[in-house]
């Protein structure tokens, strides 16, 4: 019995019916549909979460626009248009600008310096030539990603403490008055930065080396015998190979610059320092939490998506036409 | 033969295919109906008819019939001990309602969360703690959310809370504080549950009396005292410090004032921003001075509590003001563990600063806890519980428990127990809460005067006298604002909490000449007028 291996076998496979094309010569969907059965099956939970999760929710967002009061319900309590926005950018316009100004800030700060030298890290780690210490410095730079944000926070605070800090230990040791690191703005955002470099810089290389890992070794040794330096490799080969993935992971946290979470800095500012460390998401907590004044922060939330989505969008676009590698 | 194994293999196999298809096609359809499942379906509750009562009740609030015998209610706590429906005081409720309790306890931090999901979504338990203020479950109060004590109809199923609250003439004048503004009252008040001090000075008495240190009577010789520690002690900090905005709007009223940012003059009945008394300024440049000259410590802005143990165990502080309850903690882990820290360490009470005048504790305070109103005969049996607790028994259950079951009586003298019969060595509040579910913060409201609250180690009996020894003064009342008003209240007394406590951590850091300050002051009197206006009444 001769198998029919052919995939373009102009008689139909045994039990299937011949597929109808429409007048371009393709299949029409229900048809693909029928055929795909299985698999449309296989994706449906998948499809149905995020319907129900993710899509539905967004009816929540006319929270931004009624005067919420969950005894009342969304559909009896009052609208009130854009009230909760004017009260935002125009009541509120100083805080406004202020919780902007620290929000990029914190948001820039922490992208900006977790970002490229997650990168970095990679690459060196990459360049490790010992299996075991390279796994070695992995693991322990991976360590932290278990570690919850209080345990993080209290452990920087210890860290850069006046009385007892390991940091000003050093500073007096050189010479100089210990520093109250929590005290001042700078200080805040060096620790902010830091722990979250360090928190997150072994998750976010794992991602960087399984890209590297792709990478073909031909193309070093074929380098190195052209008289490539190391750095010349990295420049010309390996960033290329991974350029696609850094651009990805660009787009996929580029939100980070305005949605900043509250937690960490809820955690680690004191009150010397409130009006330079206020963000969104802060006020978001103090009010909408602790005050139940849901629709207002909601409407803050929303004015934030927002500009992440604008964000995402301009940044994707630039992206697709530049390099070709977008989400979308 | 071998023709046909082929083909039952084949079909064998088909059919394997086939069964494999329908498995896969079933667990789909199981995963995507169990998405659905997960939705939440309102169950049917009964309405009551609160004009009638219809069970029989005692003068304690006790249920004499089985009205709520098909009743469980869900009543959830807020604590870091193991709550459960087990323990005494909800089996004592139980029996005395006839209902059942489930307990349902949160860490404080996660309680915070689920109240407000719950909250928000309108899904309350039957029986909860707010988180959010009390003007803004006051609003929802009025729209049916919770069961209104001013009701005539509750009050009638409520005799012990009417003679207890509403009906005593000594909280008459608190109540309305804490009224919405539709005239309801939503959160069950507590009162006279304070001892007289709870807070204040301490300090380390073995060191004082080793180095002939006198007792400082005001300011200037504590800020003396300070610096003489500080020469005997040069690696030391003399004053330990932790939420040091607890600790101002506690020692603001040594020099004049009772709250630093919203603070109120009883004579005139009047808000007024704290920070533009001039005791704020005298206050303020102590705790600067103290800064420094390293008198005060550095960590103090960013410490826990727990700080202010490891700072007088190690020499490091010797003075700080904090809940009285922790110099009996500190004397008892000293005696406990010798060796850990010096010789003969002690901690005692120390005097008031400034002008000796303490911080009074109000009588009346609200617990916070309300009861869902829409959840039928449950809401019925919270407010017999309620009633209960309310009465002579139902305090004494709620605070000490039962002769015979918590303590017994030997040679005149109360001697807790544990569950386990043997002798509890340390009956405290906390002990007591954690063994048997007594005094959680949120649904004591009427405390024995007998209970260990008020049975005062030699510590805390020298703080109840020395405490008031110069006089109290009051501190600020209730909030209430007129709600028409609330978004405008909300975002200047947001600005006004935070920029207060700016500026107080900044003038010990940097320390502000008394033009600069008044100078800021003529800007907050400009920046908050709106503010003030609303809580006097006047916007």
């Amino acid at each position: 019995m001769s198998k029919n291996t052919s995939v373009q076998s102009a008689e139909p496979a045994k039990g299937r019916r011949l597929e109808k094309r429409n007048a371009k010569g393709g299949t029409s969907f229900l048809h693909r549909l029928w055929s795909q059965r299985e698999l449309w099956l296989m994706l449906l939970p998948g499809i149905a979460y995020y319907i129900i999760f993710h899509y539905l929710p967004m009816y929540g967002l006319r929270l931004a626009f009624i005067n919420y009061s969950p005894i009342l319900g969304y559909d009896r309590s009052p609208w009130v248009g854009f009230a909760n926005f004017e009260r935002l950018f125009v009541k509120n316009y100083n805080l406004f600008i202020t919780m902007l100004k620290n929000t990029l800030l914190t948001g820039l700060l922490s992208f900006g310096t977790t970002f490229p030298l997650t990168i970095l890290f990679s690459l060196v780690l990459n360049e490790i030539r010992q299996p075991k210490v390279k796994k070695a410095y992995q693991t322990i730079s991976y360590l932290p990603t278990f570690l919850s944000m209080v345990i993080i926070c209290s452990i920087f605070i210890e860290l850069f403490s006046v009385k007892n800090g390991l940091v000003n230990k050093v500073i007096e040791w050189f010479g100089y008055e210990p520093i109250s690191f929590m005290l001042e703005p700078w200080g805040y955002y060096l620790v902010y930065t830091l722990s979250g470099l360090w928190a997150a810089i072994g998750n976010g290389a794992i991602i960087y080396l399984s890209a590297l890992s792709g990478v073909d070794q031909e193309m070093y040794e074929a380098a190195e015998i052209d008289g490539c330096s190391r750095l010349k490799r990295i420049w010309h080969i390996t960033l290329p190979a991974i350029a696609p993935t850094v651009i990805t992971m660009f787009l996929l946290n580029i939100g980070s610059l305005i949605k900043v979470g509250a937690d960490k800095s809820l955690l680690l500012r004191t009150d010397a320092i409130i009006s330079d460390v206020y963000m969104f998401s802060t006020y978001v907590y103090d009010n909408g939490i602790a005050k139940g004044q849901v629709s207002y922060t909601a409407a803050v939330g929303f004015f934030e998506s927002v500009v992440c989505g604008i964000l995402l969008l301009t940044f994707n676009y630039i992206a697709r036409k530049r390099t070709g590698t977008s989400i979308w | 033969m071998p023709f046909l194994l082929e083909r039952v293999i084949r079909i064998i196999k088909e059919e394997e295919i086939k069964m494999k298809k329908l498995i896969a096609l079933l667990l789909v359809m199981v995963m995507t109906m169990g998405i659905f499942a997960g939705c939440t379906q309102n169950t049917t509750i009964t309405p009551v008819d609160w004009d009638e009562l219809p069970y029989e009740m005692d003068e304690t609030g006790r249920v004499l019939d089985d009205y709520f015998k098909d009743v469980e209610i869900e009543w959830w706590f807020s604590s870091s001990y193991g709550l459960n429906s087990d323990m005494y005081l909800f089996k004592k409720l139980e029996e005395v309602i006839g209902c059942k309790i489930k307990v349902v306890r949160y860490d404080a931090e996660t309680y915070r969360v689920k109240v407000n999901t719950a909250l928000q979504t309108n899904s309350l338990p039957d029986m909860c703690a707010m988180i959010i203020e009390y003007p803004v479950f006051n609003v929802y109060g009025d729209q049916g959310a919770f069961v209104n004590f001013m009701d005539p109809n509750i009050q009638s199923r409520m005799p012990n809370y009417m003679n207890k609250i509403l009906n005593n003439p000594d909280c008459q004048e608190y109540i309305n504080f804490y009224k919405s503004e539709g005239g309801g009252l939503y959160g069950l008040l507590r009162w006279d549950c304070e001892r007289t001090v709870n807070f204040g000075w301490m300090y380390r008495e073995d060191i004082f009396t080793k180095n002939n240190i006198p007792m400082w009577t005001d300011s200037e010789s504590f800020l003396a005292t300070m610096r003489q520690l500080k020469k005997l002690y040069p690696e030391s900090y003399p004053m330990g410090g932790a939420a040091m905005d607890s600790v101002w709007n506690r020692v603001c009223t040594n020099y004049g004032f009772n709250s630093v940012d919203k603070a109120y003059d009883w004579d005139t009945k009047t808000w007024f921003l704290g920070a533009t008394h001039e005791g704020y300024f005298e206050m303020m440049t102590l705790f600067q001075t103290m800064y420094d000259e390293g008198l005060l410590d550095p960590d103090c802005f960013t410490n826990g509590t727990n700080h202010l143990d490891e700072g007088v165990f190690n020499n490091i502080n010797f003075v700080y003001n904090s809940w009285i309850g922790r110099m009996s903690v500190e004397n008892t882990y000293a005696q406990t563990s010798p060796g850990s820290v010096d010789e003969g360490f002690h901690m005692a009470y120390a005097a008031e600063i400034g002008n000796g005048i303490a911080k009074g504790l109000g009588k009346m305070a609200m617990t916070g806890t309300v009861i869902n109103a829409q959840t039928g005969k449950n809401a019925e049996a919270c407010v017999a519980i309620y009633n209960y607790l309310y009465s002579d028994e139902g305090t004494q259950v709620m605070t000490m428990g039962e002769e015979g079951v918590t303590f017994d009586t030997v040679d005149g003298k109360r001697v807790y127990k544990n569950p386990d019969g043997s002798v509890m060595a340390n009956p405290t509040i906390q002990t007591l809460e954690e063994k048997y579910g007594l005094w959680n913060g949120s649904s004591y409201v009427l405390a024995s005067k007998d209970s260990p609250y008020f049975t005062f180690t030699p510590e805390e009996q020298d703080a109840q006298e020395k405490g008031i020894k110069g006089g109290t003064m009051a501190g600020a009342p209730a909030l209430t604002i007129d709600q028409d008003y609330a978004d405008e209240y909300n975002d200047l007394n947001n600005m006004l909490v935070n920029e207060i406590k700016e500026y107080s951590m900044k003038f010990i850091k940097e320390g502000y000449s008394k033009a600069e300050w008044q100078a800021k002051c003529a800007e907050w009197e400009q920046t908050y007028a709106d503010l003030f206006a609303i809580l006097n009444g006047t916007y």
